[in-house]
């Protein structure tokens, strides 16, 4: 066990003269300097930007809005200055321009003439883009350009949504207005629709009964002409009738009259006629006997009872004859009256025929005229729909809105995006995001401090023994050693005295500690390979990693050739380790940066490890030169 | 064993020379300025190749390395001790080194060193105030306690000033006990040491011991 002793007395030598404690002590301050300044110094300047001095120049002439006169500009102003989130400084432009230039004001910030002129006239008809003027100086700082930059978005952001707010609010509620009268005119079309498709369907009825009566009328005076047509000779047909037919009946009764009289005649003669019994008696008293008056009377009864029937039989034709006579009378006062009343039925026709034409003209007429009107009827139909489904649809496609939904929408629509932003981790300030980097190049600086009076290897160790490993290991643990004693105090000021919270402290003190000491064996093998060129090295290998870490900007914005090397070089990883463990983010990562800085570490342990091996064995001139550092 | 060191040179910083140191004897060799006196005693150690020439030991004990066999002791800028330190923390480094065991056996043995040479009042001394003498004798006892060596190479014992008979005394010694001692040291020091040689009665003479005496002419090769 050699090499505790090895480390023993380089620490020995270091701590061998008052001087030398306080070299020691110095430079083993440097990290916790470097460290604990930066990030006292770098903690929140975005929360201490009050005491940045910025002019504000307001030359806003105001504007007339909805009959009031507004001055956004003087509003803005006001605003700003009682924020005080920056040292705002009212000033006139020129007095802001000089300022400018003599770094009195880091930026100027300038509301012209017309600013709320043109801010206003966004819901008029010639709208005009509002200014806000920024004006910066680089060769004040750079960084307050930036600043300067956000400032006047932030006042650009609120203006925007305060006045678009209004102008939407304007328009919303005009749109409201015409939405109401437009669901009258809905309503309306809606109720003409309706009557219209009724009056069609009765035209369509009162065109299908026109044609119907115009088809009836048609016939009708068809049938009167034709009737007309066949009755023009009656009236002298039944004049003829009733001629005929008095002849008729003069001839009947003038039968009659000759029969009547014989028949009367015939009547009484056979009324005299004996009847049997008469006969009987008759005969007996001629004195004929039974057989001779039954073959008398059966010779005359039949005679007798013929002639009888024969009477009779010549009544009832004289009856019949009389009532033929009557009967002809009648029909020939019948047909006379016939005849008499014929013309004027003939007239009548004629009239009724007449009539009946102009009726079926009229009817034509007005069925054609139905038609129409039901066809008519039918576009308007058509058209009356149309209008009703139109101004249903249109007003559909405006939302109805009450007024405190106007208000919310105009609200909306005037800042109609917001930002979200969900942590999975967290750094608390500026100075805490960038802490990971600045202990990390806290601890290279502390272990380049240290190489210049810690020796990378003892020399009399090499001399007097041949075994490389204790003297690679005591090389190494001497300033690991210092190295993580240096973590410590920069783990308590940051942790402590600067109060940053930290989620996992053991680990990223175990992960600093780490850093530290594979930091150690990096600088270590290039002292022990080059000499005081490897401390130099040292120097030019901090400066890269400073600028691939990382740790500032993301390190994909690195030009390509850099971006490389992000992945490549140890701090990246220590950079990425310290973040997980301060910030409470991915294990995993952190495990994974551990192992990354472990291989650089064994790795520089192992090249160290040759070169020791190889000098104790046989030194070279190289080996013996003087440190140029000292 | 008789260490031949023949037409070794080493850059610009040694011209080429000879040196020849055998057991028992005491080699002086001058030589000085810069690093020299540190490289011809890497050299001659068998701790540095020379550019030219070779190091050949003959009838090596054990066929070990020279390396293992000769120490080097105080070469500055090599393993001189840093000025400040106390002697007692070097010498237990010294032991740590040479012997086995650990910081325990090493302290107690530089305990027993310092007391068997006289020198315990210097045991915190910071060693550049400790008398050249007393730093050299203890330096080198230190160094020979490392098992199987043969050899020791005293760099530039004259730079801490003294009497240089006062370490060729103890160089002396400790080729009496069988080394092959040389000891670098500048021109001046190796003459008055070299003189010592012939001046001092009380050492014996070892007649076979061929010294390197720096004649004349020889020194203004070897410069």
């Amino acid at each position: 066990m050699k090499f505790p002793t090895i480390v023993r007395s380089e620490l020995k030598r270091l701590t061998s003269s008052p001087m030398a404690i306080l070299a020691l002590v110095a430079l083993m301050a440097v990290p916790i300097l470097y460290a604990g300044l930066y990030l006292w110094g770098n903690d929140d300047p975005y929360g201490n930007l009050e005491n940045v001095p910025v002019a504000l120049v307001v030359e806003d002439e105001g504007a007339e809005q909805n009959g009031e006169s507004v001055n956004y500009g003087e509003e803005v102003r006001d605003q700003l200055v009682e924020d005080g989130s920056m040292d705002w400084h009212v000033t006139t432009a020129a007095e802001a321009a000089d300022g400018l230039t003599a770094g009195d004001y880091d930026f100027i910030v300038t509301l012209g003439a017309d600013f709320s002129q043109n801010l206003t006239s966004i819901s008029g008809d010639d709208p005009q883009r509002a200014e806000v003027q920024l004006t910066t100086n680089d060769s004040n700082n750079y960084l307050a350009t930036t600043i300067g930059n956000q400032v006047a978005e932030k006042v650009r952001n609120s203006l925007t949504q305060q006045v678009g707010e209004e102008a939407a609010l304007t328009l919303l509620n005009g749109l409201a207005e015409v939405r109401s009268n437009l669901v009258s005119a809905s309503d309306g079309a809606a109720t003409l629709a309706e009557g219209v498709h009724s009056a069609k369907e009765a035209a369509d009825q009162l065109a299908d009964g026109a044609a119907t009566a115009k088809d009836g009328a048609t016939q009708l005076s068809a049938g009167l002409t034709t009737l007309k047509d066949s009755t023009a000779s009656m009236s002298d047909q039944t004049a003829q009738l009733a001629s005929g037919a008095r002849q008729v009946a003069d001839g009947n009764a003038q039968l009659s009259s000759q029969v009547q009289p014989a028949a009367q005649k015939i009547d009484d003669a056979v009324a005299d006629l004996p009847t049997e019994d008469d006969v009987r008696a008759d005969l007996e008293k001629l004195g004929l006997d039974d057989d001779q008056i039954d073959a008398v009377v059966d010779l005359v009864t039949p005679a007798g009872d013929d002639l009888r029937d024969a009477n009779q039989q010549i009544q009832d034709a004289a009856a019949s004859i009389q009532q033929l006579a009557d009967g002809s009378e009648q029909v020939a006062q019948g047909t006379q009256t016939l005849a008499d009343q014929t013309p004027t039925l003939v007239d009548g026709i004629a009239s009724a025929q007449a009539g009946a034409a102009s009726l079926a003209d009229g009817v034509t007429q007005l069925s054609d005229g139905a038609s129409q009107l039901a066809d008519g009827l039918g576009d308007l139909d058509t058209g009356a729909a149309e209008l009703s489904d139109g101004l249903k649809d249109g007003l559909a496609q405006i939302p109805d809105q009450s007024e405190d939904e106007r208000e919310t929408a105009a609200r909306l629509i005037s800042d109609p995006v917001a930002v979200t932003s969900d942590k999975y981790t967290a750094a608390e300030s500026y100075g805490a995001g960038l802490a990971p980097f600045f202990i990390s190049l806290a601890a290279w600086i502390g272990i380049y401090a240290l190489f210049l009076i810690v020796k990378p290897y003892s020399r009399r160790a090499i001399t007097a023994l041949r075994r490389p490993l204790p003297i690679t290991l005591a090389a190494w643990v001497t300033p690991a050693a210092l190295g993580a004693v240096q973590m410590l105090a920069v783990f308590a000021v940051v942790a402590g005295l600067l109060g940053f919270s930290t989620a996992h402290p053991w680990g990223m003190l175990g992960i600093m500690v780490l850093t530290s000491a594979t930091f150690a064996a990096i600088i270590m093998a290039l002292n022990v390979l080059m000499g005081s060129v490897g401390q130099f090295l040292g120097l030019v290998m901090m400066v890269v990693q400073l600028v691939t870490a990382g740790g500032t900007f993301p390190y994909q914005t690195l030009p390509a050739p850099l971006r490389t090397l992000h992945e490549a070089l140890p701090m990246s990883h220590a950079v990425d380790g310290i973040r997980q463990l301060m910030y409470g983010g991915d294990m995993g990562r952190a495990w994974s940066a551990a192992l990354v800085l472990g291989i650089w570490l064994v790795g520089a342990l192992l090249v160290s490890g040759l070169a020791i091996w190889r000098m104790s064995m046989k030194r070279t001139m190289r080996d013996l030169r003087p440190s140029l550092i000292g | 064993m008789k260490i031949t060191a023949s037409g070794i040179s080493k850059g610009e910083v040694l011209p080429q020379q000879d040196v020849v140191y055998a057991s028992g004897e005491v080699t002086l060799v001058a030589v000085e300025g810069g690093q020299r006196p540190s490289v011809l005693g890497l050299i001659l150690s068998g701790r540095m190749a020379p550019d030219t020439g070779d190091v050949a030991p003959e009838a090596l004990r054990h066929s070990r390395p020279l390396r293992d066999q000769v120490v080097l002791v105080d070469a500055p800028e090599v393993n001189a001790p840093d000025d400040a330190v106390a002697l007692k923390d070097v010498l237990i480094e010294d032991l740590v080194y040479a012997c086995p065991g650990g910081r325990v056996a090493a302290a107690k043995a530089a305990r027993t060193l310092l007391a068997d040479e006289n020198a315990a009042e210097f045991a915190r001394t910071a060693i550049h105030e400790v008398p050249a003498e007393v730093r050299v004798r203890l330096l080198c006892e230190a160094a020979v306690r490392h098992p199987g060596t043969t050899g020791l190479v005293l760099v530039a014992p004259d730079r801490h000033g003294g009497d240089p008979r006062d370490w060729y005394r103890v160089a002396r010694s400790l080729a009496d006990r069988g080394l092959a001692v040389v000891v670098l040291a500048g021109h001046a020091a190796v003459e008055i040491a070299s003189g010592l040689f012939v001046e001092a009665p009380h050492l014996p003479p070892t007649q076979a011991l061929p010294v390197i005496e720096p004649e004349p002419e020889a020194e203004e090769e070897q410069e």
